[in-house]
């Protein structure tokens, strides 16, 4: 009978989730569940009176078919952890804030919000959708902290606790400075315009009134001084450190430009009683800030320089005086003996106790294979379990374990050593130029005996060529693309990246996890349906082999604990035999068993017999991301190709269709060779974009020019790098790449026209013929243009490249 | 004219008046989010069949 509905009902999505359901089919009120999780968290919703969860949006759930490892929380209960979790309370409330990596749509925050009707002990939770970050307000004495993480869990939304969650050492604290500079200077800038108003317009003779004229005068002296202060000192503190470290950067010509105007100003209204320009000033401190504010507009909850310790469980199982305890990470010490159970993360260097154990080294390493340990050697952290239960003997401290060493011993400093970038020393050439006609004109002029004409036209030039609207050009068309890029699931750390992306002419990928996807190799059963003890005897058959197939098997079958297997025997290249139950089960290819193989050969398959009788056979397909293998054709004309693979060459057939040239295809590449692989291509002179997704990929990451991670969800652990992409957006890498190309051309545009102003400008200042009024009414004219029509361009090129529809 | 001084005097402390304002809510964290309330607004506190989004 479950035959029958399982076949009938194959297309069905689940009520929770929308997942298809597969396997054996779970109902409940009417509604059909994918997994045990799903249904069960339906019903604790129904039992609340809370299934408007499902009408806000169809099938909202986060699924709970791949919940496999079972957290334990019960070190919540130590007072230690507690203390650092909750991060304020009073008398009868306690403050706790959380990251969920599970929310994502409206109907999650509604649920989420809603958490005081399941649990009295809620007094209230408040949402914020785009960190994924709750905070709840409870009551310790309706709930304690451990039931309330579970509450979490069981309607579907489990909390990520990680280490630093522990040590305390994240700084959580947003920075608000940014926007009260905006403010301020804004506001400046806006009455200091107001003020000068009269002058714009009559030149200083329509307010007769010489006394009311030094009243307004002095006002935009004190309206200039907080500007000058505070708002602009991340300016003049920027480009002081860099003239001490004999450097120039883009800071010094806008500290400069405000330096003078403010001296000048101060000048004019002191000794001359005449309008300064403050208000060109605070313009330039107005306009930087926000386009600075646009272009830093950071991704606080990616962190492209996730740590090591986020990676690892937030707490472990400890033999303490006989009895097994459980600990956080933090208190873990050298010679304690952990338990770790299938699936769970070595958290610290130890020694195996056990007999012998498998090893997953796939995100350490790059291999897919696992690695089987015997007793007495060493493991090191990062390491995930794949047999059962093991005693383990920790070696060092989580902290200093290899791997978080290898961790913190990387700096990144590969965009500091590199300051001036191509844009940005235009505009310092510009502005020394700049300076240099002003100074020309100015002695000019005072050569002629023209003393006041002389300074006007200091004055003028420097104003109308401020390199302000130039600066803006690079600002704002960067911090746009950055914008337009995050929006589509591509986050670039800074703009000076953006800078080195347009002239990568290499690209190196990384096949395990970035070209394939690792979590699923995508499995077919072909022949009769398998009954619930049939699949238990393959699962434990092919659970004792390393092979990558088998390794596919067990995940597709994903049975819970392997049966005792007798007579077990590996046949190198055929397969695997075994007896379970009493029955001699054999998994291994068509020549071996004495059938014949399908005839459409593209796939692996694997064929099963139960006692020498063939009942069927796995299809087995390498799963590559979508469109990815499609992508590699139009990258081929622009690119160097190469993929390194830390997997053998099992996949050479269907990789050389895509990479033709034998020697830019490699296997079996350790971390090590991975990196000096990128080191040649370099040395040759070219520019490498390395993608990958693994530790093993990091010290590559490191080396290349930039390091584009992949991840599959923005919680995901990953190796520091210089872009993060989201695994589905990878087909995509040609267009993303062009439109990045595109950013100089755009660059060049607007840099033209304001060229252009510049030009017009200077020709009317350096004969002195230009009032200081209106070169400051042209300056923010041609500051506006600017900015309006970077943004133009680039949302155009976007469009034009399938970045935003 | 000195009716200008009074003016301007008037008009700048309306002008800090709202500046300070916006530093408080800044400081009070109201800037923080600015995604969230805005999906917060639409829901209701039972949602009704007829009312979702059927797209």
């Amino acid at each position: 009978m479950t035959k029958v509905l399982s076949a009938q009902l194959v297309q069905t999505t689940c009520y929770h989730c929308g997942e298809t359901c597969q396997g054996p089919l779970l109902q409940f009120d009417g509604k059909l569940f994918c997994c045990v999780g799903c249904k069960s968290v339906y019903e604790i919703l129904q039992s609340h009176n809370l299934c408007g969860y499902y009408l806000l949006t169809p099938n909202p759930g986060p699924t709970q078919q791949r919940t496999h490892v079972n957290t334990f929380y019960d070190f919540l209960d130590d007072s230690t952890v507690r203390e650092k979790l909750i991060y304020f309370k009073d008398a009868s409330h306690r403050y706790v804030k959380f990251t969920l990596p599970g929310m994502h749509c409206s109907s999650c925050v509604w649920l989420l919000e809603n958490l005081y009707k399941i649990n009295e002990g809620v007094v209230s939770a408040t949402v914020n959708f785009l960190e994924k970050e709750i905070k709840i307000v409870f009551d310790e004495e309706e709930i304690s902290l451990k039931e309330l993480v579970i509450l979490l869990k069981k309607i579907g939304y489990e909390p990520r606790l990680s280490l630093d969650d522990l040590t305390g050492k994240q700084d959580k604290k947003v920075d608000r400075q940014p926007l009260y500079k905006i403010a301020i200077s804004g506001f400046c800038f806006g009455n200091i315009m107001m003020l000068s108003l009269p002058d714009y317009f009559a030149a200083g003779d329509f307010l007769n009134d010489a006394r009311l004229n030094i009243v307004f005068n002095y006002l935009t002296l004190v309206l200039a001084l907080p500007v000058f202060f505070y708002t602009a000192r991340e300016f003049f503190i920027s480009s002081w450190q860099q003239i001490r470290l004999g450097k120039l950067n883009i800071d010094i010509p806008i500290a400069s430009a405000i330096l003078i105007t403010f001296m000048v100003s101060i000048y004019r209204i002191v000794f001359l009683h005449q309008l300064g320009y403050m208000d060109t000033m605070a313009g330039i401190v107005f306009f930087m800030l926000l386009g600075r504010f646009f272009q830093n507009k950071s991704y606080h909850y990616l962190t492209f320089q996730r740590g090591f310790s986020s990676y690892l469980p937030i707490a472990v199982h400890v033999i303490e005086e006989g009895k097994e305890q459980n600990r956080p990470l933090t208190q873990v010490l050298p010679g304690q003996t952990l338990i770790c159970r299938q699936q769970e993360v070595i958290p610290a260097d130890s020694i195996l106790l056990s007999e012998r154990a498998w090893f997953d080294y796939s995100f350490v390493t790059g291999e897919s294979n696992w690695v089987e340990k015997n007793q007495h050697e060493t493991i090191y952290a990062g390491a995930i379990l794949k047999s059962s239960v093991v005693n383990l003997l920790v070696s060092k401290k989580p902290t200093q374990s290899y791997i978080t060493q290898l961790w913190n011993s990387r700096q990144q400093a590969k965009f500091q050593s590199n300051t001036l970038f191509t844009t940005e020393r235009i505009n310092v050439w510009f502005s020394a130029i700049v300076l240099l006609l002003g100074f020309l004109a100015c002695v000019y002029w005072v050569w002629q005996g023209e003393m006041a004409i002389g300074l006007r036209a200091l004055v003028t030039v420097w104003i109308v060529a401020c390199p302000c609207a130039l600066l803006l050009c690079s600002t704002f068309t960067h911090g746009n693309m950055l914008t337009l890029l995050a929006n589509r699931g591509i986050y670039i750390k800074n703009a000076a990246v953006l800078d080195v992306l347009q002239q990568v002419d290499t690209l190196v990928f990384d096949k395990t996890g970035t070209l394939t996807n690792t979590q699923q190799a995508h499995v077919d059963f072909v022949g009769c349906s398998l009954l619930e003890e049939e699949k238990q005897r393959i699962y434990s058959l092919a659970f004792l082999s390393i092979h990558p197939l088998s390794k596919s098997i067990v995940t597709f079958l994903a049975c819970h604990t392997p049966t005792d297997v007798v007579d077990f025997n590996l046949v190198e290249g055929k397969g695997v035999e075994g007896t379970i139950d009493g029955i001699a089960v054999k998994l291994g290819s068509a020549s071996w068993l004495q059938v014949t193989a399908p005839h459409d050969n593209r796939h692996t398959n694997v064929f099963v017999a139960f006692d020498n009788e063939v009942v069927g056979y796995f299809e087995i397909k390498n799963e590559y991301r979508s469109g990815i293998l499609h992508a590699f054709s139009s990258l081929h004309r622009s690119y160097g190709v190469h993929i390194l693979s830390g997997d053998n060459d099992a996949e050479r057939q269907t990789l050389q269709q895509i990479v033709p040239q034998a020697n830019q295809l490699h296997f079996n590449c350790l971390p090590e060779q991975k990196t000096a692989y990128v080191e040649v291509l370099q040395s040759k002179g070219n520019t490498v974009l390395m993608i990958g997704d693994g530790l093993n990929d990091m010290n590559a990451f490191e080396k290349s020019n930039v390091g584009m991670a992949v991840i599959e969800d923005e919680h995901h652990f990953l190796p520091a790098s210089d872009v993060i992409i989201r695994a589905e957006r990878l087909a995509d890498i040609d267009a993303i790449l062009r439109f990045i190309r595109k950013s100089r051309f755009m660059l060049f545009v607007t840099f033209g026209v304001s060229v252009l102003y510049n030009l017009i400008g200077l020709m009317y200042a350096m004969q002195g013929a230009l009032t200081p009024v209106v070169a400051a009414v042209l300056m923010p004219l041609s500051t506006v243009s600017i900015v309006g029509l970077s943004f133009i361009l680039s949302r155009y090129y976007a469009k034009r490249y399938g970045i935003i529809t | 004219m000195s009716v200008l001084i009074l003016l301007i005097a008037f008009s700048l402390s309306v002008a800090v008046a709202f500046l300070i304002a916006f530093i408080i809510s800044t400081k009070r964290g109201q800037f923080d989010d600015v995604h969230t309330p805005s999906m917060r607004m639409l829901l209701d506190d039972e949602p009704q069949e007829n009312t979702s989004s059927n797209q």
